[in-house]
Order: C-alpha cells, then structure tokens, then sequence
C-alpha cells in the first residue's frame, strides 16, 4: 500500500460525524480489492488514535459488482454483533459535498492482515498452516450459512428464494437476468452454458443461508490464525451455501478438496453433495464472468472508465472463466467439475510467488 | 530490417517489466497497473500476429456449422420459432460466403448474435421435449472449436495476474 494524499476535507467530515475533532494520521489505499474503493485511515479521534475505512464507489465507471454500497453498508449493520466476524458499521452517504457526492460508507477498521505468512512454504509446517488456515474459512463460512438470516431482514434487503429446493435456480435466474441486461455483445458459449446449467440445477440445498461470495485468504482480516473481520460484501446474497465455498479464493485447494468439504459438512449439520458443490463452481465462474464482462469490461468501453484493471479483468482474465465453461458444456457435470479440479489455478499462491 | 508492430510493442512491455515494475512495490495498485498495462500488451501483441489467421479460421467453423444446420435432413423436429430463423441463418450463410477479408470480424459476430437466438429458441423447444442430441453435439463440437481457435489471442495475456 502507498499513502496518498486524503482528500479535501476528509478531517473535518469524520469528526462531524464522529462529533471529535479528527486529524488524519495516514490514508492510503487498499490493495487488492477491484470492484470498490477502500481507503485505510489512521487518525486521532478526540486525542486517541483510531482505525477507519472508507469505503467508496469509484469516482468514474461503475462498480464490479451488483450490491449497491448501500445494500452492502446494511449487511453490515445487520452482521454487526453476531457470531459472524465484521468491523463496526459507523455510517453510510451519498450525495454530500464530501467525496463530490459519491457513494460512501465508513466502519471501524480491524486490527490484522488480509496476507498469512508462511503460507505456500513447502514444509510440513506449512501444509499443516494451509488445512487450519482452509477449515478456519470453512468454519466462519458454516457460521454464516447458519445465521437466521430471516430474523436480521436479509430477505427484504437482498431478495430470497421461496424455498431450499430452489435456490440454486433462483440464484442462477438472476445472473441470467444480469447477463441479459448488460451484455456487451452476444456470446455463444455463454449461451449454451446457460442452457446446459439450466438443466443441472440440483435441488437438494437443505436450507437457504446468507452467502458472502468473494471470500477467504486474501479477503477477510487475520490474526492469530483466526478470522476477525469478514471484509467486503458487495457480492452477498441468499442462496445455496456450497456457492461460498467455491468463490473462497483457492481454500478449497489448501489442502485436500474433500476432507475441506467434509469439515464444513461436519460443521453446517449437513453434508455438500457433490451435486451441489460441482454446480457450485460453474455458477461462480459464470458470476465471475457476468462481474467482469457486464460491470467492469462494459465500464471501460463506454469510456466513462479510466481504470485499466477494469479492462485487464474484463477482456482478459475473465477468458479463464470462459475457457473452463466452454470445455465442460454438455456434458455430466460432476465429472466435468473433477476433471477441471485437478488443474485449478490458486489465486493466494500466484500472489506470494509472483515475482515482482 | 524493418521494426514491426510487434517488435514496437514488447519493446514497451520490456520497458515495463524490467525497469518499471521491479521499482514499485509487489502489492500496490500503481504495480497492479502496470501488469494490466503488460496484459494488454501481450494481447495487442498476439493480434498483430495472429488475429487474420485467427478469424479466418473462426470464420470458416462458425459458416460450415451454420450452413450445415439448414440441411433439413440433419434436423429434428424444431418447433415454429426455429424453423422462422433457419431461413435468416440461411440468408447469413450465403452472404459469409461472400465476405471480405476486411468484413470477417463483422461476419462472426452477425453469426454469433443468431447463433445465440438459435439457440434460446432450441432451448425452448427441448423443454416442450424436442430431441435434439445430434444438433446439440454439433453444436458443443464447434463452440468448443471456436473456443480453442479464439483463445489463441488470449491465452498468453490472461495467464498474466492483473493483482
């Protein structure tokens, strides 16, 4: 991360609201983290030093993601004070004079890390690292998948499915439908994945939970081997709880992909077939290319967006998602799954290793 | 000796990734920025080389399969909505035959927009219980084709990491 500059008026806003006087410390922005903007703040509030994030909606182009930051500030306003890890919801603006009126929230910042060090060492240290670190993903995701999200008014903010059976139905309905809305160009092979996941909508979820999407190492706050905070819901809705499991960011490929599964089935109450958890995966990186195809790809090209990331994930690293739907269309879908399991690219290890 | 486009390019990704990137910091976006920058390089790189060759062949795949589909023999029992776009795919068919050079990429994309609606429309009529395996598999055959074509612009930059 590199300080920069907060902007004008930053100070006075917070301590406006936080009814102190504020003097920033150091603002800098977090890294990564492309679909939102979220800023890093060090300050003194009423003589105490304080953490804060700012999170904001980028000042050209559109989000990467559905939530709008509103629906986001709310899932954590509704998550704060359960046995689920987020930070502190303090506010959420729009339209003020600070930020040039931008979409914004602020919430109290966690203290950790979003890297595990040590994490890809090639010793038995390090592999026993990798199954806690993947069982501590899958415990907090179970957690999640547990809530009761109907007494939190999740149902009225995100929309819900009408029944178990159907929500990895509803759930891929309203990819469709974002697809549909917005795609830059038509797509054969996204349209025949559409059909051919259509007809393999398994029908055994046995309860509806809230999910986070993007989740895992790299996205929630660590420390002490635990996660504290679960960071960055803009893509939270309710569904099918396998779904989390496949958009964790490479946990399931910590370390053996059934044992994970089975401690998450131990901990939720109910065993992941490998119906659910294969369809799971198509549907994720289905999402994964509507996100990058029809928010952040479709932002660039109408020129409203200056972000080259959003062009480098939009034309170029969603072809993955693509490539790996192409190659599976038509056929049995668990057996597809497996086979393209063997050959999964981990995002946390390309980080670590990546030279610079 | 003459510089070509592609030349031009990976002297600018050399630039990039050799003397730009090594001097930010691994996780920072203004690094991030400059992978992107890479990634579009090799993209723009790999056009220049091989996007005629490209598209021809793309070309050829999706005007053989769609001309191929027309052939009533070849077809089940389609419903009314299908049967109304076999003849646009027909009208399509002939005027690829007749494509420029220059009006490939426009002809793929005509193709593909039809080929979509061919196959929402087929779609529907297999839920009302049209058995169309045969059609089917032709059609994965060559959308997996086309795949494996396409991707030969892609591959090189997308196994890049923007983050």
């Amino acid at each position: 991360m590199v300080s920069v500059q907060a902007p004008p008026g930053l100070a006075a806003y917070l301590g406006t609201h936080l009814k102190a006087d504020v003097k920033i410390l150091e603002y800098k922005r977090s890294f990564p983290g492309a679909s939102r903007e979220t800023w890093l703040i060090q300050a003194q509030v009423a003589g105490r030093t304080e953490g804060l994030a700012l999170r904001a909606d980028p000042a050209r182009g559109r989000p990467g993601a559905p939530l709008t930051l509103r629906q986001e500030f709310e899932v954590y306003r509704r998550l704060y004070g359960t046995d689920v890890p987020v930070a502190e919801p303090l506010w959420y603006a729009q339209d003020v004079e600070f930020l040039a009126g931008r979409p914004h929230m602020v919430r109290r910042m966690v203290d950790g890390t979003t890297a595990i060090a040590g994490l890809t060492a090639a010793t038995a240290a390090g592999a026993q690292l990798r199954k806690t670190v993947a069982f501590e993903v899958v415990e907090k995701l179970a957690c999640l998948h547990k809530l009761d999200w109907q007494a939190l008014g999740f149902g009225e903010l995100l929309g819900a499915p009408q029944s178990p059976a159907l929500a990895l139905r509803y759930e891929l309905e309203a990819w469709i439908r974002r697809w549909s809305e917005a795609c830059p160009y038509p797509d054969p092979v996204i349209e025949e994945a559409i059909c051919w996941l259509s007809e393999n909508v398994p029908t055994d979820t046995p309860r509806i939970s809230l999910l986070k999407g993007n989740n895992g190492v790299g996205e929630e706050i660590w420390r002490d081997g635990r996660i504290v905070g679960m960071s960055d819901w803009e893509l939270a809705s309710l569904g099918d709880g396998a779904g989390d499991l496949q958009f964790s960011s490479g946990t399931l490929q910590l370390t053996s992909v059934d044992e994970v599964v089975a401690h998450y089935g131990r901990c939720v109450g109910q065993p992941v077939s490998p119906e659910r958890l294969a369809f799971s995966a198509f549907l994720v990186w289905f999402k994964q290319w509507v996100c990058m195809r029809c928010y952040m790809y479709r932002s660039f090209m109408e020129q409203d967006d200056p972000r080259i990331t959003s062009l480098s994930f939009g034309l170029l690293y969603t072809m993955e998602a693509r490539k790996r739907l192409a190659a599976c269309i038509g056929k049995n879908i668990v057996d597809a799954w497996r086979a393209l399991m063997t050959d999964e690219r981990a995002i946390y290890s390309s980080l670590e290793d990546r030279p610079a | 000796m003459k510089e070509s486009v592609a030349d031009l390019l990976r002297a600018v990704a050399v630039v990039l990734s050799q003397e730009v990137l090594p001097g930010l910091p691994m996780r920072s976006w203004e690094a991030s920025r400059v992978r992107s920058a890479l990634m579009i390089l090799q993209h723009c790189e790999d056009r220049v080389l091989m996007e005629k060759s490209v598209l021809s062949a793309a070309h050829g795949l999706l005007s053989g399969f769609l001309s191929g589909i027309c052939d009533p023999q070849r077809l089940p029992q389609f419903g009314p909505q299908v049967r109304e776009l076999l003849a646009e795919v027909a009208a399509a068919s002939q005027a690829a035959a007749r494509c420029e050079p220059e009006e490939l990429e426009t002809s793929i994309e005509a193709g593909k927009a039809l080929l979509c609606r061919l196959i929402r429309a087929a779609g529907r009529d297999r839920l009302q219980g049209t058995d169309d395996s045969d059609f089917r598999a032709r059609l994965h055959e060559l959308l997996r084709e086309m795949d494996g074509i396409e991707t030969r612009l892609f591959s090189k930059a997308s196994a890049l990491l923007p983050m």
